[in-house]
C-alpha cells in the first residue's frame, strides 16, 4: 500500500507537471484540490481519470463520481486497491 | 480620433523584453530561433506556469508587462493574433493520439491547443470580462488583430486595448517545416509583441494599418490613404529575410534611399513577426536612436518621427505607420 | 449602429442538408442529421454518433466544380460550398460590390489533412500548407472573389459570431462594401478524441436542456451570412440589430455557475439593439447538451428574461450536432430563416426539464406567430461568450 502511494505521488508530479513538488513534499492525507494542499483543479481531475484508466485499468466515466475518490493520495490509493484488475 | 501606443514590449530571440532595442545580438548558431526566456515567475504564479507551453507563457508575460507599463489593470479589450496557435500542445496531442491509436490521450494538451488559450488565460488572470478576440490569418494575423483593436477604439467601445501577436517554434515543428518552400532562405523563429493601444495621448501615435492582398501594391496611394506622403517617411522597417530579396524589390525601389532596418535575420521568420517590427518602431520613436546592428543600409537620420513598417509574404502585404506625437 | 447593417445572403452546409433550403426542410420536419459514423476515419466508429455532412470530399468537390482537391482540406471544401451559396444569393439580390471580403472562423483549420498524413507518416510535408486556420479562408476568398480583405477568427465555439462582429466594423469603417461572415469546421480525429478526453460526449443523441443530458454530439459544417450597409442595398432579409462578446473569466473550459459571461454578452447585445427582453421572439441557444453549458446558459437566460418569462427557445444542435466554429455561422443562417419564414424550430430529444431552472425548450414547429427578433448565443473555450440579435 505504501509503495502504491509513493508511486502515485511520483505519477501525479509527472503527469500534472507539479514542478515545485517532490514526492516527499506530499503527505498521504494532503487535500489534492484545496489551496492548502496541492491546489489542483478540474483539468487535473480529468488527467487523474486518464491516469487511473491507463495505469490501473480502472474506468471512471463520470467525472462527478471522482470527487470522493480524489480527496487525497490516501483515498486514491484505497480506491485503486479495491478496484484494480 | 487619434490613437496612441501607450506601452509596448517584445519577447524575442534577442534581449528585448523589458528593455529598449539591443545594441548587440545574442549569437544565433541554431538553425531556428527560440526566445530568450524571461523570468516568468515575476508575472505568472508557478501553479499556472506548470501547464503553460512557451507560447502561452510568452503571450501572457508580455501582455502583463505592457499593462503594467501603461498602469492598466483591466484593458477594455484583449485582441491577439497568432498564425499557428499553440503548436506544441497541438503536436503533443496529435502525436499521442496517433501513436497510441486514439486510446486515452491526455486532455490538458487538447485544452491548451486552442488558438485562443493565450487571450483566454490573460482574461482569466486579470478576471477581465471584456471583449476577447483571437485572429489567425497566417502572415496577417497580427495586422488584422491590430485593425480590430483600432476599430474598437474608433467605435467608442474601448479606450485601452491590449493587442499583440504571438507564435512559437519547436524542434518538432522545425523538422517538419524546414523543407517547405515558404521557409527557403529564412531562419524560422518565434516571439511575442504586445501593445496597449489607447485614446490617451502618449509619445507614439498609431496612424494605421493597411492589408493588401494583391500582386502589385501602389505604395504612394496606400500611404496617402493613411495621410502621409512617401517623402515624409524618416525610417523604414522591412520584413526582408535576405539581402536583395526578390519580393521586396518593388518596395525598395519606391522607397529609395531612406534609413532601412530589418529584423527577421535576428529574430526569425514567423507569422506574427511584424509585431516585433512594431515594437522596434515604438522604441526608435521613443528613444530617437537606432543601434547600428539593426541597420540594413548605413543611412542614418537626424530624427525618427515617422516610421513605416512593410511586410510581405507571397501576395499578402501589410503596411503599418507610427509617428511621434506633437513634433 | 443598431439597424444599419443588412443581411443580404446566406448559405449553409451541415449534417441536415447541403444548402439552406435542404436544412430548412429538415428543421421543420424534425429530421436530425446525427447518425452513426460513416465518413470519419477513427477507431471509435462504433462508439459515437456524429453530425457528419453526408458527402465525401470528392462529392463536395463535384458540387463546386473543382477538378482537383490536392492540398484542399475538408474544412476548405465545406466553407467553399456555404460561402459560395451565400455570396451568389447576395449578388442575385444586390449585384456585385466593389470591395468584397470574408471573415471566416475555424478551430481546426486543415487538421483533417494534417492528421491523415501524420498517420501515414507522409514524408513530403507540403501537406502542411493547408494546416493553418487562415488557409481555408484564403482559398475561399479566392474562389468567390472576396480577396479585398480576409481574415479568420479562432475563439473556439463562439468564433462565428465574432467573425460577424469584426465584419460589421469593417463595413462601418468602410474597409469593405460587402462582407461574408461565419464559420466552418470539419470533423477530425483530433477533435473527437479531444472532446472525448474531456468526457463531454454523449454516445447517444444529445439532449440539450434535458435533465438527463450527457454531453454533446460532435459535428461538422459551415454557415455564412452576407452583410452590407443597409442604405446601400435593394433587397435584404433582416438586419443585425445587436451583438456583443464578453468573457466569463472563470475557467479555461468550463462555464461559471451563474453564467456571468453569457449574461454580459446577452445584456450588451440587447442594449445595443435597443430592444427589451420581452421583444425577443425566439432564442437560438448555444445548448450543447453538456451538463455544464446548459445549466450555466439557462441560469444566465433566466437572469436576463426572468424566471418563467423566457421566450420560446431551442437548441438546433439537437439536429446538427455541435459544429464548433461553424456553429454560430450555421445558427446565424437558421436565425435569419426563422425571421424570413416566421418559424420557430423545435428542440429535439427533450423530455424532462432541468431541476431548478424552470425552463422548457420549444419542442414543436411553431408557425403561427410573427418572428421579428431572434437572439442567438454561441459560447466557447477560454470563457468566450458571444450573442447576436437579428431583427426583421
Amino acid at each position: 500500500m505504501s509503495e502504491l502511494k509513493e508511486e502515485l505521488k511520483a505519477k501525479l508530479i509527472e503527469q500534472l507537471n507539479l514542478e515545485d513538488f517532490e514526492v516527499s513534499d506530499i503527505e498521504d492525507n494532503d487535500p489534492l484540490f484545496a489551496d492548502e494542499g496541492l491546489a489542483l483543479d478540474s483539468i487535473d481531475a480529468l488527467e487523474i481519470i486518464v491516469l487511473l484508466e491507463k495505469e490501473y485499468g480502472i474506468k471512471l466515466d463520470d467525472p462527478k463520481k471522482g470527487k470522493d475518490i480524489m480527496q487525497s493520495v490516501q483515498t486514491l490509493a484505497d480506491f485503486i486497491e479495491k478496484n484494480r484488475k | 480620433m487619434d490613437i496612441y501606443i501607450k506601452s509596448s514590449d517584445a519577447i524575442s530571440a534577442q534581449l528585448s523584453f523589458e528593455k529598449g532595442l539591443p545594441e548587440y545580438f545574442e549569437s544565433g548558431e541554431e538553425s531556428f530561433y527560440n526566445c530568450v526566456k524571461p523570468e516568468y515567475k515575476k508575472y505568472i504564479s508557478p501553479k499556472l506556469l506548470r501547464r503553460m507551453s512557451p507560447i502561452i507563457r510568452n503571450g501572457v508575460a508580455c501582455s502583463l508587462s505592457v499593462l503594467k507599463q501603461a498602469g492598466i489593470e483591466q484593458p477594455d479589450a484583449i485582441v491577439v493574433g497568432t498564425a499557428l496557435g499553440c503548436l506544441r500542445d497541438t503536436t503533443s496531442f496529435l502525436t499521442q493520439l496517433i501513436e497510441e491509436k486514439e486510446e486515452l490521450p491526455n486532455p490538458t494538451h487538447f485544452i491548451q491547443s486552442t488558438h485562443n488559450t493565450i487571450a483566454g488565460q490573460i482574461a482569466l488572470l486579470l478576471k477581465c470580462h471584456n471583449y476577447n478576440f483571437t485572429f489567425s490569418q497566417m502572415h496577417n494575423s497580427f495586422e488584422t488583430a491590430l485593425l480590430d483593436a483600432q476599430m474598437l477604439i474608433l467605435d467608442g467601445k474601448a479606450s485601452n486595448v491590449l493587442v499583440g501577436g504571438v507564435d512559437e517554434m519547436s524542434e518538432t515543428t522545425y523538422d517538419l517545416i524546414k523543407g517547405l518552400d515558404c521557409y527557403k532562405g529564412t531562419k524560422p523563429g518565434e516571439g511575442a509583441g504586445f501593445f496597449v493601444l489607447s485614446r490617451e495621448e502618449s509619445v507614439v501615435k498609431f496612424e494605421g494599418v493597411r492589408i493588401i492582398n494583391s500582386d502589385k501594391v501602389d505604395f504612394e496611394k496606400e500611404l496617402k490613404d493613411m495621410g502621409l506622403e512617401l517623402d515624409e517617411v524618416d525610417l523604414v522597417i522591412g520584413g526582408n529575410n535576405q539581402e536583395d530579396e526578390a519580393g521586396y524589390m518593388d518596395f525598395c525601389s519606391v522607397i529609395g534611399n531612406k534609413p532601412y532596418l530589418w529584423y527577421k535575420p535576428f529574430v526569425g521568420e514567423y507569422g506574427t513577426a511584424s509585431s516585433f517590427a512594431m515594437w522596434m518602431a515604438c522604441k526608435v520613436i521613443e528613444e530617437q536612436k537606432v543601434p547600428e546592428c539593426w541597420m540594413k543600409n548605413r543611412i542614418a537620420s537626424e530624427k525618427y518621427n515617422k516610421v513605416l513598417i512593410y511586410n510581405k509574404v507571397g501576395n499578402e502585404h501589410s503596411l503599418m505607420l507610427m509617428t511621434k506625437n506633437k513634433v | 449602429m443598431s439597424d444599419n447593417i443588412a443581411v443580404t445572403g446566406f448559405g449553409v452546409i451541415c449534417s441536415i442538408g447541403t444548402n439552406a433550403q435542404e436544412c430548412f426542410e429538415s428543421l421543420v420536419n424534425k429530421r436530425t442529421g446525427i447518425d452513426n459514423i460513416k465518413y470519419l476515419e477513427t477507431v471509435h466508429k462504433d462508439a459515437f454518433k456524429l453530425g457528419e455532412v453526408k458527402r465525401s470530399n470528392e462529392e463536395l468537390a463535384e458540387m463546386l466544380g473543382l477538378t482537383s482537391i490536392e492540398g484542399v482540406s475538408r474544412t476548405t471544401l465545406l466553407a467553399m460550398v456555404a460561402a459560395k451559396e451565400a455570396q451568389e444569393l447576395a449578388i442575385q439580390n444586390n449585384g456585385t460590390k466593389s470591395r468584397t471580403g470574408i471573415v471566416s472562423s475555424t478551430t481546426v483549420g486543415g487538421m483533417d489533412v494534417t492528421e491523415q498524413n501524420y498517420l501515414k507518416k507522409t514524408k513530403d510535408y507540403s501537406y502542411l500548407y493547408s494546416h493553418p486556420c487562415g488557409d481555408s479562408t484564403k482559398k475561399v476568398a479566392e474562389l468567390i472573389s472576396a480577396t479585398d480583405y480576409y481574415t479568420t477568427l479562432n475563439t473556439a465555439c463562439s468564433s462565428g459570431t465574432n467573425a460577424l462582429i469584426h465584419g460589421v466594423r469593417l463595413l462601418k469603417y468602410k474597409v469593405l462594401d460587402r462582407v461574408i461572415v461565419g464559420g466552418v469546421d470539419a470533423l477530425t480525429m483530433f477533435t473527437l478524441n479531444g472532446f472525448n478526453s474531456l468526457k463531454i460526449l454523449d454516445q447517444d443523441f444529445c439532449k440539450p436542456f434535458d435533465a438527463g443530458r450527457k454531453g454533446l454530439n460532435l459535428a461538422e459544417g459551415a454557415g455564412y451570412v452576407v452583410l452590407e450597409r443597409a442604405d446601400e442595398v435593394d433587397k435584404s432579409y433582416c438586419k443585425v440589430s445587436g451583438f456583443a462578446n464578453a468573457n466569463d473569466a472563470y475557467h479555461q473550459t468550463a462555464s461559471s455557475p451563474d453564467g456571468e459571461g453569457a449574461y454580459l454578452s446577452m445584456n450588451e447585445a440587447l442594449d445595443m439593439s435597443g430592444l427589451n427582453p420581452e421583444q425577443i421572439d425566439y432564442i437560438n441557444v448555444h445548448g450543447t447538451g453538456t451538463d455544464n453549458n446548459d445549466l450555466s446558459e439557462g441560469t444566465a437566460i433566466n437572469r436576463i428574461f426572468g424566471i418563467g418569462k423566457v421566450p420560446p427557445f431551442s437548441s438546433t444542435k439537437s439536429y446538427t450536432g455541435h459544429t464548433l466554429a461553424a456553429a454560430a455561422g450555421i445558427e446565424a443562417v437558421f436565425s435569419v430563416m426563422s425571421i424570413v419564414n416566421n418559424v420557430i424550430y423545435p428542440n429535439l430529444n427533450f423530455k424532462t426539464p432541468i431541476e431548478g431552472l424552470n425552463m422548457v425548450p420549444n419542442t414543436e414547429v411553431l408557425k403561427d406567430k410573427a418572428v421579428k427578433h431572434v437572439l442567438s448565443n454561441s459560447f466557447g473555450f477560454g470563457g468566450n461568450n458571444s450573442t447576436v440579435i437579428f431583427s426583421e
